[in-house]
């Protein structure tokens, strides 16, 4: 059996096996990754081997080649330079900074002092016709500031401003302003490319490369993006202005392309990154000339960030740009990014797990190279990625859909909106890939137990009595050395079941998420610290113990109805009630099976004589069983209808011990209130909603919902949700109503 | 003062392993039954004499076989020591594997259990509050009542586990290294 269905495993599996053998026909050299345009790979100039070939991967062969015929110390390609300074000493020696400005056209860039000479680096020409070249210069900011400096790119500016922007934002970006920004660049680009003057240009190879990667990446973020989840409209329109700008860009260039092409050309090398989130709303752009001074906006038109859009649902490309920085939104001065190869490999891993590849797969080794394992890879990715890429990565390690999921991409996008903050925790996270915890999201159509996962489970029977071959989800079940989690294709996207499971969807309220409850569970069994999990087993255990010395404690699905001070005892009054509601109702017609009947009879007696409490199920009686027809509606003594009830969905209880859900137990306890907390804890509580004898209590039978109630209640947990989890609810959770209304209104 | 005038629960908690693996808590009060699987919507079954979670899905059926048969909370226990599992007591809700799980005998007499690793001393009747009794180098349960004293007073003298195995078996108890998943 096999215990998770990465995509497409097997054919990877094959193709890792056949190239394997031969190392040299390794499929990553050379093929960008998709993010190649945000670049920022620096090199070091002493690079050792492992990373070398770290390096080589990622970027390709020749383009390493460059960059190391480019590039010693830190970064300085001339032949005076010693290349001791750091990107440190550039930053903030003034000196360096004005030679810089001075005599940065000596193709790398180096800024130390000891550089007078100017050089220009060899086959600039042919370097600038590599798209992988021009893409990665184009992906940095201080390259668009040489080039102003020289001003011999003004053409391009406009391009390898918006590169710059997107570079420099991303982190930042929903997905739409990614796409947005992308789209952009390709109008950019095809502004160039169509422009009269252009169509010999030497640079056209380049800039069209740069589209087709643009146009590629676009196409990775209409993918992932979970835009159902997105609140917040976000959506940069790209700004048509931006084309006039170009051709007036255009109408006063007269820098022929040979001298275009000297210009730095290693500025992988020490780039240096503008991590400005500023927003400017230029419509045009000064021609090149007016606009000399070194630009470190790093902004583009329509490139804000909105603040209030949450940064872990979207899956965010990896770049050098220094986090920090953006975060604080900051300006530095001159920020030097240096990049180190570890920093790529993580990198490469996320874009590869972007793309739906299993990271974890063998794949060919280089001479000398060693196989990562998984804990190798993880630990790369947890040091060197963000908070925000880490989850990013463990949601799409941890994420299972399998290919016969019927909406598979609609339910990858709102799981993953989910996990995007679920996992938002690094150390949660991580212990979850240390457990090998699996996210399987079973198909609406499919039995659990038909998928491989929980195949084992077929035809046995669950501790409450259920069919497994029945059950839709699971939180947390190890089998084989993983720990799964089954969620459901219908329960995270709102709709039902169909074909084999139709009618098995069990009619969770709409909003109650089963999806967020479960993985709740897993996180805290296997992702909390053992600090935290105390914390929580502490916080539980005070208030059943209040409640034990007779304190009235809420929960956040409610009231317990079998603790002091709420139990009420009053089976005989509910009875009364009943009665009256449905006079003649009590019966047991429509009973087909004898024992049924003796029991309900037995216990309406119990009812109306002794009035008392059963410590069992015996007490729970359903409507149908009572004789109550379709369609009939309970009423109250004033004759008002109590809301909800119907027939055959609903029980009724008269009297006995009932114990809210996150009463129940210490794990429903932090799985409920992580629901509250998320927002999708909406609906009736279905251990104590039909509780007749809390009949007139107003709140009977709601759960609570929201951080303001999880604030009210549990204002300990929250604390400790608010630090693992964000500030971020989880909108469209289980959205059955709407999806409903949608059908409704499509005639669907 | 003897094991059985320490205090003691109101209500008895225990984790039931398999080997290492944690397969069951029960607590000795009527509630849910509750499965690794989601919820049922109606609300879980109730239990007259017992609620429980279970936590390995390929034992649920058997483990709710036991349950619904035993005549009552300590009949379960003894049903569940009888199938090759065994009893430690519940002071927190980690469900991390626990190793070096060991039986303990007397003669060919089963006495007890127990595991490396911080946890709580505990009979099956009598079970001391949550923070009590809580030792940090081994987590022992006295099946037999009658070893109880004898076993708190080695484990109260060691104070890692092999010094606490070698004092066991200076005592006259067998030790039975169970295999992870048995």
């Amino acid at each position: 059996m096999s215990d998770r269905v990465p995509h497409n495993s097997q054919a990877k599996k094959t193709q890792a096996h056949s190239t394997l053998n031969s190392p040299q026909q390794s499929t990553n050299i050379d093929v960008p990754t998709p993010f190649n345009i945000l670049g920022g790979m620096s090199v070091n100039g002493n690079i050792p081997a492992d990373k070398l070939l770290l390096l080589q991967r990622s970027i390709g062969n020749s383009a390493t080649k460059r960059l190391i015929q480019r590039s010693h110390g830190q970064g300085c390609g001339c032949s005076t330079c010693s290349g001791g300074h750091t990107s440190a000493e550039t930053q903030t020696n003034p000196s360096v900074q004005r030679q810089t400005a001075d005599t940065d056209s000596h193709g790398t860039g180096c800024r130390c002092p000891s550089c007078a000479s100017v050089q220009r680096t060899p086959n600039l020409i042919q370097t600038f016709r590599s798209p992988l070249t021009v893409q990665r210069l184009m992906a940095a900011d201080v390259f668009k500031k040489k080039t102003k400096a020289l001003g011999f790119r003004n053409l391009i500016k406009p391009i390898d401003k918006a590169v710059a922007a997107y570079a420099a934002n991303n982190s930042k970006m929903s997905s739409e302003q990614k796409v947005a920004a992308l789209q952009k660049i390709v109008v950019l680009c095809d502004s160039y490319l169509n422009a009269p003057s252009r169509k010999k240009s030497d640079r056209r190879s380049g800039v069209e490369a740069l589209k087709n990667e643009a146009e590629s990446e676009i196409t990775q973020w209409q993918v992932i993006t979970p835009e159902e989840t997105q609140s917040v409209d976000t959506t940069p329109e790209v700004n048509q202005s931006v084309d006039t700008t170009l051709e007036e860009n255009q109408s006063i260039d007269t820098t022929p392309e040979v001298n275009q092409s000297i210009e730095p050309s290693t500025t992988e090398v020490n780039q240096s990154v503008d991590t400005s989130t500023t927003t400017t709303t230029t419509t045009t752009t000064a021609p090149v000339e007016e606009n000399q001074s070194v630009d470190t906006s790093g902004s583009d038109e329509n490139m804000s960030i909105d603040p209030t859009l949450s940064d872990t649902q979207q899956m965010t490309p990896v770049t050098n740009v220094s986090e920090t920085a953006i975060e604080s939104g900051t300006q530095p001065k001159t920020p030097e990014a240096t990049v180190d190869p570890e920093k790529t490999a993580a990198t490469d891993y996320f874009n590869r797990l972007v793309k739906g590849e299993d990271i974890f797969a063998a794949t060919p080794l280089k001479e000398g190279e060693k196989a990562k394992s998984r804990k190798d890879i993880l630990d790369l990715l947890q040091a060197q990625l963000t908070a925000t890429e880490f989850t990013q990565a463990a949601s799409l390690i941890i994420l299972n859909i399998p290919e016969s999921v019927v909406e598979g991409e609609k339910a990858r996008k709102a799981a993953l909106s989910h996990l995007a903050i679920l996992f938002k925790d690094k150390t949660v996270a991580r212990n979850l890939l240390d457990k090998n915890a699996v996210v399987v999201v079973v198909p609406k159509n499919k039995k659990m137990t038909d998928l491989p996962q929980f195949s084992s489970l077929a035809g046995k029977k669950t501790f409450d009595g259920r069919d497994w071959d029945k059950v839709r989800g699971s939180g947390g079940m190890e089998i084989n050395g993983h720990i799964y989690v089954a969620v459901t294709e219908e329960n995270t996207l709102g709709t039902d079941g169909e074909g084999d499971v139709s009618g098995t969807q069990l009619c969770y309220d709409s909003g109650y998420s089963t999806t967020t409850h479960e993985i709740a569970h897993v996180i805290d069994m296997h992702g909390l610290t053992p600090e935290d999990r105390k914390k929580v087993d502490d916080l539980y255990k005070a208030k059943k113990d209040k409640q034990t010395n007779g304190e009235v404690v809420e929960w956040i699905d409610g009231f317990d109805y079998d603790k002091p001070g709420v139990k009420k005892d009053k089976a005989q009054e509910a009875f009364d009630e009943w009665n009256l509601a449905l006079p003649g109702k009590l019966t047991t017609a429509g009973m087909a099976d004898e024992e049924d009947r003796k029991q309900t009879i037995a216990w309406a007696k119990y009812l109306i004589v002794d009035g008392g409490a059963y410590a069992d199920n015996t007490y729970t009686v359903w409507l149908e069983h009572v004789g109550m027809v379709d369609g009939d509606k309970v009423k109250k003594k004033d004759g008002t209808q109590l809301g909800g009830i119907n027939a055959t969905s609903k029980k009724v209880v008269f009297g006995g011990k009932q114990t809210c859900y996150a009463s129940s137990h210490r794990l429903e306890y932090f799985a409920q209130s992580a629901n509250a907390f998320f927002g999708t804890n909406m609906g009736t509580e279905p251990y104590t909603n039909t509780l007749w004898t809390a009949a007139g209590e107003a709140d009977k039978g709601t759960r609570r919902n929201g951080k303001s109630e999880v604030t009210r209640i549990e204002p300990e947990l929250k604390g400790i949700f608010d630090r693992i989890f964000g500030s971020q609810d989880i909108n469209d959770a289980n959205p059955r109503d709407k999806v409903k209304k949608d059908k409704e209104g499509t005639g669907g | 003062m003897s094991y059985a005038e320490t205090p003691q629960r109101e209500i008895r908690h225990f984790n039931v392993y398999k080997g290492e693996h944690l397969v069951l808590t029960v607590e000795d009060t009527p509630g849910p039954l509750f499965s690794v699987a989601g919820p049922p919507p109606g609300g879980a079954p109730h239990h007259p004499f017992a609620s429980a979670r279970a936590y390995d899905a390929l034992m649920e059926e058997d483990l709710a076989t036991q349950i619904w048969n035993a005549a009552n909370f300590d009949d379960f226990l003894a049903q569940l020591i009888a199938s090759s599992l065994n009893i430690a007591s519940w002071n927190d809700s980690a469900v991390a594997p626990r190793t070096q799980p060991h039986r303990l005998f007397r003669g060919d007499k089963l006495v007890g259990a127990l595991w490396l690793g911080a946890g709580q001393f505990t009979t099956l009747a009598h079970q001391p509050p949550y923070d009590a009794l809580v030792f940090d180098h081994a987590m022992l349960t006295a099946y037999a009542a009658q070893e109880a004293d004898t076993l708190l007073g080695i484990l109260q003298k060691t104070s890692t586990f092999s010094g606490l195995g070698q004092l066991l078996r200076e005592a006259g108890y067998t030790l039975l290294h169970i295999e992870p998943r048995a």
